[in-house]
């Protein structure tokens, strides 16, 4: 499914003393498939951008289209848009509160009126997707661990069978390591389920690697959105904005400086020593 | 979170008011309200109301606030209203229809009973949109001392209330989020029968109680591992001090009783 958001502007408390704009003109056209990393330094409004997608924040002018259709239309399509757009949130394990973790899993595809083997079948597969076993479909999700529970809560939201999965900072308080397994599945995911996604992150080195392309947002307006590559050229102003791009692009960038003339696609360190070594011969 | 707008929360502003002694101003919300309800003639009402006015005025906080918060009594004042309206026995009759009966006296009564209510909530909010939460309590535990004398804790009293207060946003803040996303999952507050509501009201339930218990304790072992006493020896960061302004807010309000006596 494809999303376009046009001239979106944001206002929280708007006429009050506590008047906050947190969105300003925002225009975005995303693809069906594609895999889109939303940056931006604490406060400059992602989960802000994010809510709208499933009218939990209404905008205060503007318009959002999920495939031609205006998600705010009226409270019949505001509910199908939620089926089609999953929100995963900040925390997400902080949500839980069925007495298992099958029956958590279960809530959103019960709430959607699925009936019961389509249901039986959503949750196998979405607990699988996540990587949890059968042998904790039993316990209650307050007494495992916090990464299963996040895996959990995911799982929740998988089971609606989205289309567009939208994911506010999953990897946040996680170890590098799990770190790297929370984005690797959700990768692997896009891959099998080709749904569209959207991650959001304040660290580029963790989305740069799978978004297709970066939106950049910086006290409520979009700066770039562009390629990965395209938006790592311009190392000094997401300096200032309080970005740092992935130190293997910020290498390629001094390189450059200093007359080669790097053009391919170079993610890790193995690639730059592989290409300088077919460059120098 | 910043930027939350709750009604009677404090107003950031800096004012004679916002700078007295949390004291005075909860002592005048006491003196007020006993004079308001000892108070029968009109130009008594009128000196009142004014000497609140000079002080409304004084707190630089915008009077439209003061006035939101008097939204939430409106039902009360409607019914109060309409009772002594309807149910006050009177002489001179201004309007009659079978036994429903609308006198002078009525009317006269009615109009007291709100400006009383309205004074009351005004003066009660303007303490709670001038006094930071914390200020609050500890003028409430430096009141409450004398009493230590008898059994009552007030430091703890205090102690209780000013977590109590803190934790108000922290828990708006998590039951927004929670609702959010159990939206996103597709439950629904707002349609449905009794019954589907409260039970759609769980999935918020639930994770709220389970993230307080788990604040509490992260609170206590906190407290513990500073070794928290209660107040044995324990001294103020920020102390509330009785300064020349207090003393001629007093004097202000005292010549208001006098007034109010003469006249
Ligand atoms: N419920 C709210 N009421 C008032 N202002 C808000 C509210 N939520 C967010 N804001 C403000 O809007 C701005 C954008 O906030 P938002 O939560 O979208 O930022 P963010 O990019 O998600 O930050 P982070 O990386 O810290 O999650 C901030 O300045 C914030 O203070
Ligand atoms: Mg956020």
């Amino acid at each position: 499914m494809s999303i376009k958001i046009k001239n979106l502007h944001s206002v929280y408390n708007e006429g009050t003393v506590f008047e906050k704009k947190a969105l300003e003109n925002i225009n975005i056209e995303i693809n069906n498939g594609e895999f889109i990393g939303l940056i931006g330094h604490t406060g400059s409004g992602k989960s802000t951008l994010i809510q709208h997608l499933n009218s939990l924040i209404k905008p205060t002018e503007g318009e959002i289209t999920i495939d031609g259709i205006n998600i705010n239309e009226n409270k019949k399509i505001i509910k199908e848009s939620r089926q089609n757009v999953g929100l995963v949130f900040q925390y997400p394990e902080h949500q839980l509160f069925e007495t298992t973790v099958y029956e958590d899993v279960a809530f959103g595809a019960k709430k959607m009126g699925m009936d019961k083997n389509e249901i039986d079948k959503n949750v196998r597969e979405s607990l699988e997707i996540v990587g949890i076993g059968e042998e904790l479909y039993e316990k209650s999700p307050f007494e495992i661990s916090g990464g299963q529970k996040r895996k959990v809560a995911l799982a929740g939201v998988l089971v609606m069978k989205p289309k567009i999965l939208v994911l506010d900072e999953p990897t946040a308080g996680l170890d590098p390591k799990s770190r790297k397994a929370v984005l690797e599945n959700i990768k692997e995911m896009q891959n099998k389920l080709k749904i569209t996604i959207i991650l959001v992150s304040h660290s580029m080195e963790d989305v740069a690697k799978y978004a297709d392309r970066l939106i950049v947002m910086e006290k409520g307006k979009i700066v770039y959105f562009d390629k990965p590559n395209e938006v790592f050229k311009y190392e000094k102003r997401l300096e200032e904005i309080g970005l740092a791009i992935p130190k293997i692009k910020k290498l390629i960038n001094r390189l450059n400086e200093k007359g080669y003339k790097i053009e391919e696609d170079i993610n890790n360190i193995d690639e730059l020593v592989n290409y300088l070594e077919r460059k120098m011969r | 979170m910043a930027g939350k707008i709750s009604i009677g929360q404090y107003y950031p502003v800096d004012s004679k008011i916002h700078r007295l002694d949390p004291r005075s101003k909860l002592l005048w919300v006491l003196i007020f309200v006993i004079v308001l309800f000892n108070i029968k003639e009109v130009s008594s009402y009128i000196i009142a109301i004014v000497s609140l006015g000079i002080i409304v005025k004084t707190s630089k906080v915008p009077f439209l606030l003061i006035l939101k918060s008097l939204k939430h009594i409106l039902f009360i004042m409607i019914f109060t209203a309409g009772l002594n309206i309807f149910l006050t026995d009177g002489t001179i009759v201004l309007f009659e229809y079978k036994f429903i009966q609308i006198t002078k006296e009525g009317l006269q009564f009615a109009s007291l009973i709100i400006v009383r209510l309205i004074a009351l909530v005004i003066s009660s909010s303007l303490l709670t949109l001038t006094t930071k939460p914390m200020e609050l309590t500890i003028a409430i535990e430096k009141l409450l001392k004398p009493l230590k004398i008898i059994g009552i804790p007030s430091h703890d009293i205090a102690m209780i209330m000013t977590i109590a207060l803190s934790f108000i946003p922290t828990l708006i803040d998590e039951m927004e989020k929670i609702m959010k996303a159990q939206i996103s999952r597709g439950s629904d507050f707002e349609t449905g029968t009794l019954i589907e509501r409260v039970k759609s009201l769980l999935p918020i339930l639930v994770p709220l109680f389970v993230s307080s218990f788990r604040r509490a304790d992260d609170l206590a072992m906190a407290m513990e591992s500073r070794c928290y006493r209660g107040d044995i020896n324990r001294s103020k960061m920020k102390d509330i001090k009785f300064k020349k302004e207090d003393y001629i807010f007093f004097g202000f309000l005292f010549l208001v009783i006098v007034i109010i006596n003469i006249v």
